[in-house]
């Protein structure tokens, strides 16, 4: 087993990066993206992630980057599975009701990937643990449903100066962008408080979360390895009940 | 006094506060943010709700969270941005949907 239990202080990262032939034989098709290779799969392989929240979001993301070859996931997600989990959370399953997601998210994605290190972490992001947990990741992916703890896991990122691939959605619409000051605007530009407005329940399909879900895991692909150009300074907007899909700049706003 | 309109259009739970995707809406005096989003209160009182602000507040302060497009460039937020008249604007509320 190559998954193991959180524990604060816990931050070495896998050591092996060389790829061994099994991994060249599984990763075989996206050796061939250009601009990857090798060099890009080694440097998924020594890379550790961040993602706040498993859920509807997050468990694609997570299973993306499990599938990618990532080396290492840290994840944050507290509570039980819950019945109303099972339309979009793709790593809780019905048998795991009751019991710890991130469990069922921890047993799901090593079906996957055996050789993937989990660290599990049966936690929200907060103010009191985003700096530990951000301490542990090279890369950070924000998929957690409340503005506080997108606000406490972006100051620890800031803090580190690590990238955070920022992912949201709302009944049929979503949106993308890359955080990363200074390069770009910081998320408390955006969002300097929590909106008042915002409710823990949205509308969701799973099919929308798991949309924006695999643009985010692409994303944190890219910002891992530099290949191509991140959402930086740009923020994609998703309107799936159109299907028109736009960019837009944020860099005005600096 | 110089009247001014604007369109406004709406996204996410805004739209769906709204019940409609843009609006016009008319004012005198300096075309800001603030007195755009104050015409959009007059306008539309379910706005105030949806935006958890008064007329008052949008003077010295935008709503935490509401981007403000022109032509897909975000607009400074603040409240004495500068918008010329008869220009379409697209407000978005940043969602945390996971």
């Amino acid at each position: 087993m190559t998954d193991k239990q959180y524990s604060p202080g816990d931050v070495a990262p896998s050591e092996l990066t060389t790829l061994t032939e099994e991994e060249t034989q599984i990763y075989a098709w996206q050796l061939d993206v250009e601009g990857f290779g090798s060099a890009g799969q080694q440097q998924l392989k020594k890379s550790s992630v961040l993602i706040s929240r498993v859920g509807g979001l997050g468990s694609v993301v997570a299973y993306q980057l499990a599938a990618a070859g990532i080396g290492r996931l840290i994840l944050a997600h507290a509570g039980n599975v819950q019945p109303s989990d099972l339309n979009r959370q793709l790593l809780m399953t019905h048998d795991w009701i009751g019991k710890p997601r991130i469990e069922s998210a921890r047993r799901r994605l090593l079906e996957l990937n055996p050789g993937l290190e989990i660290v599990a972490v049966p936690e929200n992001v907060s103010p009191e643990n985003a700096d530990r947990l951000a301490g542990l990741a090279d890369c950070v992916v924000d998929a957690a449903p409340l503005f506080q703890e997108r606000l406490a896991l972006n100051d620890a990122a800031e803090r580190r100066g690590l990238p955070v691939v920022e992912a949201a959605m709302y009944e049929l619409e979503a949106s993308l962008t890359v955080i990363h000051p200074p390069h770009t605007l910081r998320f408390r530009d955006l969002v300097p408080a929590v909106p008042p407005g915002w409710t823990r329940r949205f509308p969701v399909f799973g099919a929308v979360s798991g949309s924006v879900g695999c643009l985010a895991a692409m994303e944190t692909i890219k910002l891992l390895t530099g290949l191509g150009q991140p959402l930086k300074n740009r923020l994609l907007r998703l309107d799936l009940r159109s299907m028109q899909f736009e960019t837009v700049s944020l860099a005005a706003a600096e | 006094m110089t009247q001014w309109q604007v369109t406004l259009e709406f996204s996410g739970p805004l739209q769906r506060a709204m019940q409609t995707r843009e609006l016009t809406v008319t004012g005198t005096g300096p075309c800001t943010l603030a007195s755009i989003l104050a015409a959009l209160l007059v306008a539309q009182p379910r706005a105030a709700q949806a935006l958890a602000v008064s007329a008052e507040s949008v003077v010295t302060t935008l709503p935490p969270g509401l981007l403000v497009l022109r032509n897909r460039v975000l607009l400074p937020l603040k409240p004495q941005t500068s918008v010329a008249p008869g220009e379409r604007l697209t407000l978005m509320p940043m969602i945390s949907g996971g």
